[in-house]
């Protein structure tokens, strides 16, 4: 039987090649951007899973609640370093061993007479027990025993002494001297041990050396820092889930901080990419998890080239309907027509399957160099990802296939038969199915709308007052020898030079720190996060930022200094912007004047006076549930000197820069970047992410438009009859081209509509991660509209047009 | 072998009630060759569907072989017909994608027959309507006759104790009606049952015995002797 099965599989597939072509590309494509979402998907659950030993090491994870219930830390996977002294202490009998790896801020590193900026991690004396990392050069157990040593990438090793065997080398790291030990072998991503445009990593730094220069701070205040990864390698066979539970008073027995409370619990090696990308991105406040969305729109996609299907072989399903009532008469029962039904579409998402497998081997090289995915080793040593394709797979067959396999072995089948003539009854369902398509396609085309926007928006303020006229010095400065005063007192009066400020942040860094702010003194009502940003008094004017009310900085004037305390529990001024004042309910002119209260370290409140208010003129990229930016005045932490150029200040003036820079120091490797540069490199995380939502989008567009094609086929093919009598009865070509247009474009335009709700939150969300976020006003809807009925016009139109300027002889003469 | 008691049928829509068939009652013996007549939409079509278990009265009981099957379920109604009844339409109704041979091997598939048996049994049915030289040709290369008679042989080749035939010369020319009657009759006398839905008095005089069906109801018969 299941010969035949086959047999007529084929031939129902060849009597009718081009919907089967239709049918083949919409799936592949679908499967394809199945495959690909899951691939990452699965990939962001990897992390480090090729070490040794991978699948017994945890993350201890944090998460902080203030004490009245306001998430003030989402779950993360890096902790304050005193944890993993605690952690020793109490749990040392269930734990083969735990480690801290510290990750500092990006530090100065001097090789070879050259000075340069890099992210160090340092690691302890326990590090090598529980990570065994393989390297290309020094003995692995030796590289990460000795003090006052380093281990270096192999991407460092090269900028820093060239090709060839560094070790023994020496480095001085913020003016403590150590020797080269090592060099990592390439460690495949994703990876703890691997820079990313979110992470960078450069190279170990032994323990000692850390405690020299980036020293953790002491009792209470180490509880407040994210110092860094603190890694437990469990015995072999004892599960997580022990641990996990005596973490649960952790928290509560060490940490008597600010009324807040501390949660601590464990993340799996492989998931701590994820855990930290969903915290990063607000997932818990958002409820989007980053694989979940991937598989999710993965999964939308498919399930549009799904119902593509269902929909070509439903229209089909019509004309075979006397076969299938054939069959039954003859003695098939119902399972046995649903049974070869559904062989049909198994068989044509098998083949839509290896195509994709052929798309994947093709397209596997230029993905790998996008995104460090490796999909043959996704396809070769996962089985995870064959589950998932599996999966997609069979709901494809499911879904494309049932109701059409439904329709052919139902009663319709029969009184098809014994009717002697086939009803050519119009499926009000195929327009559903091509509704749900275009509903889907619609959505995504929306989203694209809304990121592209927001990116619009976003350039547009990083080139607005900025752009090629705002310079920053962005190199890691040896505070001993070279401050940032020093650099604005050098470059300050170089012609073409306007003004220079200093500020605590790189410009356009993804996010920074953020604090809450309170409207009573008695920080009980609602909270408002303020995204903090330390500036020297000229900062504003060198920006070109526009006050609203109020006034700016002045050091002679009493209170617009802030205390140099992180956590400050006098009295101080601050400018705001109208983000930030808006939050509050109140117009920039309100808020000049107000008082906004935070959390000191003892659990009371201090005031700060907002003393004006500037036009919002973000220089953060996520905005991590801020309201607005606050900015204070502090000068010794304008560590970022920022020039303002005049117009027409070229390459002469950068090279009288370049020129005093050197003469300030010749050590120093200086580095300075244009604004827009700056906000290109943080940017490109997005840009990625506007690309694969138009591939998406793209595809599920390209997919519903098969879809709409076959209906036009369908559609025009069955009502030949009732166009023949129509023109007979004095219907003209015009007329037909409308009703049958109208009668294709009506489920676009309802889905197009239908689709908008959701996009619209959808879209707020993704907005509210920004912190200068677009207005999301009706243009992503309406050229979203726009889009989809032109390219759904182009689809069909040729169908359409062809089937009503036939003339009603030849028509009728089919039926 | 056939028992009608009372049968009715109802078609329902949403506002219209109509009622194909009303209160018929009719017994069919063994190795009877009847022929229901009657003008069109008195419910000839839908007396034969009743008969053939493919459409279920409204009321009334059906007996098969001393088995009441009114209220069975469908998967063995689908068992009943395969193993009793064989069908012939007026339309052929062959599939256009399979060969003659697979048509007429279409229903053994169904009884999960060994494929040799399927086999042999085709060749018989092939022999028996003369067409063993069109085996491997499509419906649509051959004539109505002989789209007629493969039909037939698709119909016998289960060895149905039931054979229903919808008009089954309505298509066809005189001579290939012809062709077509002297093949029922055969089977006929070979001690088949057939029930033929016909419009054709001289085709209706070939049958033993004539149904006429009006307005949904059965009219006194004519019997004819042999």
């Amino acid at each position: 039987m299941l010969r035949h099965y086959l047999v007529w599989t084929w031939r129902a597939l060849a009597a009718d090649p081009l919907t089967t072509l239709l049918n083949l590309l919409a799936l592949s494509l679908g499967l394809v951007t199945f495959a690909l979402a899951a691939a990452t998907a699965l990939f962001l659950r990897s992390n480090d899973a090729v070490l040794p030993n991978a699948d017994r090491i945890y993350a201890v994870s944090q998460k902080i609640t203030s004490s009245d219930g306001v998430l003030l830390s989402p779950v993360v996977p890096y902790t304050a370093g005193v944890v993993a002294k605690y952690v020793e202490a109490d749990y040392s009998a269930g734990i083969e061993a735990v480690t801290l790896v510290h990750f500092a801020q990006p530090s100065q590193v001097i090789a070879a007479g050259k000075a340069h900026m890099l992210s160090p991690q340092f690691f302890d004396d326990a590090f090598t027990r529980v990570v065994k990392l393989p390297l290309r050069y020094g003995d692995p157990e030796k590289a990460f025993s000795q003090p006052r040593s380093a281990i270096l990438t192999a991407e460092t090793a090269e900028s820093l002494f060239g090709a060839g065997n560094p070790i023994g080398r020496p480095l001085r790291i913020s003016g403590v001297d150590v020797t080269v030990t090592g060099v990592l072998a390439p460690v495949a991503a994703p990876s703890l041990f691997h820079s990313t445009s979110y992470a960078r990593f450069d190279l170990f730094v032994s323990r000692d050396v850390g405690d020299l220069v980036a020293p953790l701070a002491p009792e209470p205040d180490a509880w407040d820092g994210a110092d860094g990864f603190v890694l437990v390698l469990l015995p072999e066979g004892v599960s997580p889930d022990g641990l996990r539970a005596k973490l649960g008073d952790f928290g509560a027995r060490h940490v008597q901080r600010l009324k807040r409370t501390y949660e601590f619990g464990l993340v799996p090696l492989a998931d701590m990419q994820k855990v930290a990308l969903d915290g990063l991105l607000g997932a818990k406040a958002t409820g989007l998890s980053i694989p979940s969305l991937l598989l999710g729109l993965g999964a939308l996609v498919l399930l549009v080239a799904s119902l593509n299907y269902a929909n070509l072989a439903a229209a089909k399903a019509i004309g075979r309907l006397p076969e299938s009532g054939m069959k039954k008469v003859l003695g098939a029962g119902r399972l046995d027509l649903l049974t070869q039904y559904l062989t049909e579409s198994l068989i044509l998402t098998v083949t839509a399957m290896a195509l994709v497998l052929l798309i994947l081997a093709l397209v596997a090289g230029p993905f790998f160099r996008l995104t460090d995915i490796d999909l043959y080793r996704q396809l070769f040593h996962r089985p995870a990802f064959w589950l998932l394709l599996l999966t997609g797979v069979a709901s494809a067959t499911l879904l494309g296939g049932l109701y059409p396999a439904w329709l052919l072995s139902g009663p319709k089948a029969m009184a098809a038969t014994l009717g002697g003539k086939v009803r050519q009854a119009r499926s009000r369902l195929a327009s559903v199915l091509v509704g749900l398509q275009f509903l889907g396609a619609s959505f995504l085309l929306v989203m694209v709308g809304v990121v592209a926007l927001q990116n619009i928006v976003m350039h547009r303020q990083a080139l607005q007052a900025n752009g090629t006229s705002l310079l920053a010095i962005d190199t890691a400065l040896d505070k001993e020898a070279v401050t940032s005063q020093d650099v604005r007192n050098a470059v300050r009066d170089i012609p073409g030079v306007q003004a220079v400020a200093g500020v605590n942040l790189p410009l356009w860094t993804l996010g920074s720190a953020q604090r809450r702010y309170f409207k009573e003194a008695d920080v009980k009502g609602q909270a408002h996060k303020g995204t903090d940003m330390e500036i020297t008094v000229d900062y504003f004017s060198v920006l070109g930022s526009h006050l609203l009310a109020g006034r700016e900085f002045a050091l002679d004037r009493g209170g617009d200094l802030k205390p140099d305390d992180d956590v400050p529990t006098v009295s101080y001024n601050v400018v705001v912007d109208r983000d930030f004042a808006e939050s509050f309910g109140w117009t920039p002119e309100q808020a000049v004047g107000q008082n906004v209260w935070h959390l000191t370290l003892t659990g009371g409140s201090a005031p700060v006076q907002i003393i004006g208010v500037i036009e919002n003129q973000p220089q953060t990229i996520l905005a991590n549930g801020a309201s607005g930016t606050v900015y204070t005045l502090m000068p010794a932490h304008g560590s970022i000197p920022v020039i303002r150029l005049a117009p027409g200040a070229g390459s002469d003036t950068l090279a009288a820069i370049d020129r005093a820079l050197v003469k300030l120091s010749p050590q120093i490797d200086w580095h300075h970047h244009f604004s827009d540069e700056m906000f290109n490199q943080s940017a490109s995380m997005l840009n990625t992410l506007v690309a694969a939502l138009s591939g998406l989008a793209l595809f599920a567009v390209v997919i519903a438009l098969l879809g709409l094609a076959g209906m036009a086929i369908h559609t025009t093919n069955s009502r030949t009859e009732e166009i023949g009598i129509r023109k007979i009865l004095g219907a003209d070509h015009f007329v037909i081209l409308r009703l049958l247009a109208w009668d294709l474009t009506k489920p676009v335009l309802i889905a197009s509509l239908a689709s908008w709700p959701l996009a619209y939150i959808a879209g707020q969300i993704y907005l509210s991660l920004f912190t200068g976020h677009a207005a999301l006003g009706p243009w992503p809807f309406v050229i979203s509209l726009a889009a989809t009925i032109a390219v759904a016009w182009l689809a069909v139109g040729w169908r359409i047009a062809v089937a009503s300027a036939k003339s009603p002889a030849a028509v009728l003469r089919y039926e | 072998m056939i028992k009608l008691s009372n049968i009715e049928k109802t078609y329902r829509t949403d506002d219209i009630e109509t009622r194909a068939l009303g209160g018929v009652s009719l017994t069919i013996g063994e190795g009877e060759f009847v022929a229901i007549m009657g003008p069109s939409g008195c419910g000839k079509s839908t007396l034969l569907n009743v008969l053939g278990l493919v459409d279920r009265p409204t009321g009334g009981r059906y007996e098969f072989a001393g088995e009441d099957v009114s209220n069975l379920p469908e998967r063995q109604l689908v068992q009943f017909r395969k193993r009793h009844i064989g069908f012939v339409f007026q339309s052929f109704n062959l599939i256009g994608d399979l060969s003659v041979e697979e048509n007429i091997e279409l229903p053994l598939l169904y009884r999960a027959m060994p494929k040799a048996e399927r086999k042999s049994r085709v060749r018989e049915a092939l022999e028996l309507v003369g067409l063993q030289h069109r085996a491997r040709h499509k419906p649509s290369q051959l004539s109505g006759g002989q789209q007629q008679r493969v039909a037939v042989a698709r119909a016998v080749v289960g060895d149905p104790k039931l054979i229903l035939a919808d008009e089954p010369t309505g298509n066809l020319d005189s001579k290939n009606g012809e062709e077509v009657m002297e093949m029922l009759t055969t089977l006929n006398e070979q001690g088949t049952t057939i029930v033929m839905v016909t419009h054709s008095p001289s085709h209706g005089a070939q049958a033993k015995r004539i149904i006429t069906v009006l307005d949904g109801q059965v009219v006194p018969e004519k019997e004819f002797a042999l």
